[in-house]
């Protein structure tokens, strides 16, 4: 328990290192989702446009 | 290279990459953050801050890389008219953005306990800030044209002028009197001790290999609004 405080607390810096650590995990959650996000608008647009049967469009 | 040119080959492609990718980027990450957060030493000056640096350091790279691939895709698409470098280069801006900026994040939160301040005026940080707008001014170019073709020229030749700036940011802290302290990297060899290189490490595979994972998804969506736009003009909307 008290090992478990050393490591949140660390060293005195913990509000520094976990800010950045939550940054990071935000930057690439955010990117990942935003990134997924604009491919699937982007497919249906496609799919509404034309019904996906065409041999030329390999989507999954 | 050539079958590569082609947009659905080059997409065949990222699908068999794209899942080891992934695979080896949650592996980095299950490994790297338990030894970058709690089994790496504290170290002797900084303290626990240094393990801001596993995010940082790693950060400032990829959006330097990030920013080269940008650059060298413009250029293959302004000389031999490569459609692949170009949705290659604008695949990789929104995530170059996102390193730059949580590089001058994690920088500023790395600063205020160490240096006092979280920002100083000086070379490193300043190119650094440069980086990040012209990420989003290449962004922000790149759809301001009716014509998508004049935006992805605008957009790439912005991006080769703003290649200058990668070597400043490289060697800002050698030509420059600076707060921040110099490359780990020198001909002298690697300036870091070894508990810090594996985590240092493990933490640039993440980025690297999360940056192809969307990086694909990027591509995919530039070949997808190719499609949608050559049939809305098909069907004359």
């Amino acid at each position: 328990m008290e090992q478990f405080q050393t490591f949140i607390d660390m060293g005195g810096y913990a509000f520094f290192v976990w800010s950045a650590y939550a940054l990071a995990t935000a930057g690439l959650v955010g990117v990942w989702y935003m990134y997924r996000r604009t491919m699937k608008i982007r497919q249906a647009e496609l799919d509404q446009l034309r019904p996906p049967r065409e041999p030329d469009a390999p989507q999954e | 290279m050539h079958a590569l040119a082609n947009p659905n080959r080059f997409l065949k492609l990222g699908d068999r990459i794209q899942p080891w990718a992934l695979g080896l980027c949650l592996i980095c990450l299950a490994v790297g953050l338990p030894i970058a957060l709690a089994f790496s030493p504290p170290d002797y000056q900084q303290g626990d801050t240094v393990r801001i640096m596993y995010i940082h350091v790693p950060a400032a790279w990829m959006s330097l890389f990030c920013y080269g691939v940008m650059a060298a895709g413009s250029a293959s698409f302004l000389i031999w008219r490569q459609p692949v470098a170009n949705m290659m280069a604008r695949a990789s801006a929104p995530v170059g953005a996102m390193f730059a900026g949580l590089c001058l994040l994690t920088g500023m939160l790395w600063g205020e306990p160490m240096w006092g301040t979280p920002w100083v005026w000086d070379a490193r940080l300043t190119s650094m800030l440069v980086l990040f707008f012209l990420y989003l001014g290449y962004m922000a170019l790149g759809d301001a044209f009716d014509r998508p073709e004049q935006g992805d020229k605008a957009g790439a030749i912005l991006a080769l002028v703003g290649s200058v700036n990668l070597p400043i940011i490289k060697f800002s802290v050698d030509w420059w009197n600076s707060l921040h302290q110099p490359s780990i990297f020198s001909m002298a060899g690697i300036s870091l001790d070894s508990s810090m290189i594996l985590p240092l490490f493990l933490m640039v595979g993440a980025f690297q290999t999360f940056y192809i994972v969307v990086v694909l998804m990027g591509v995919r969506t530039q070949v997808l609004t190719a499609k949608v736009r050559a049939a809305r003009l098909m069907r004359g909307t």
